[in-house]
């Protein structure tokens, strides 16, 4: 099965909130390289990582993470 | 079993880099170093080789000069479990170890049936007992290295391209 490619909105949330990488890393217990790969799409977090996040913006997880680009 | 902090996994991937590039450089000129004299007979590259290991000590040197504390990292058989809490740092070391571990076995077996095959069809000079544990042991460093090298390479925030849409 090929693997998919999860979008995400997690920059965009962070400069919303006006946090860093390493703020947000800070605040969900994970290292800054973990934030910025999922940012990048470069690495899929678990769904730990997904709630930690969902429950640091107030967004549900739908809201962070999508198989379909947010762009469009 | 203490909970390692961000810091500590860093300094574990940092020490395991550290000592798989020592590894990689002193079983890789020690493998050219006996290759060189016994299968070419050419003893002014075994003694260049020898200046290689020289090379790859020194470095184990200055690291432990300068990051002191990789040192008590680097000899924690914790690490070579992967027992990382940080999901992504986790992640790259089993990768890393996965693949060097299973390129350990391959090239292990390989270097068995080559033996044999030399010992049978070819000239018995060739055969040093060193070859046999150096190269798979060079091959797995080699492997665990450049896997592992640009885990922690720093990506800035604003130069990471990012795929986040608008709402």
């Amino acid at each position: 099965m090929d693997e998919q490619l999860l979008f995400n909105r997690i920059a965009e949330l962070r400069a919303a909130k006006g946090v860093s990488q390493q703020q947000l890393a800070d605040a969900i217990g994970v290292s800054r390289k973990t934030i910025s790969t999922v940012e990048t799409s470069r690495f899929t977090p678990s769904v730990v990582i997904a709630l930690h996040l969902a429950q640091y913006f107030a967004v549900p997880v739908e809201q962070i993470f999508s198989f379909d680009n947010f762009r469009r | 079993m203490a909970t390692w902090t961000i810091q500590q996994q860093e300094e574990g991937i940092k020490a395991a880099i550290s000592s798989a590039f020592f590894l990689t450089a002193y079983t890789g000129f020690s493998l050219l170093d006996d290759i060189s004299t016994r299968w070419f007979g050419l003893p002014i590259m075994s003694s260049i080789m020898q200046f290689g290991l020289m090379i790859a000590v020194l470095y184990l040197l200055r690291q432990m000069y300068k990051q002191p504390s990789l040192l008590s990292y680097g000899w924690r058989i914790r690490e070579m479990f992967g027992d990382y809490p940080d999901e992504y740092l986790r992640s790259r070391f089993q990768r890393a170890t996965t693949i060097a571990c299973q390129l350990m076995i391959m090239s292990g077996f390989a270097v068995y049936v080559l033996t044999m095959l030399i010992e049978k069809h070819g000239d018995p000079k060739w055969l040093s007992y060193k070859i046999v544990v150096l190269f798979p042991m060079f091959i797995g460093n080699l492997s665990f290295y450049l896997t592992l090298r640009t885990t922690l390479d720093d990506a800035t925030e604003q130069n990471e391209p990012s795929n986040e849409g608008s709402l």
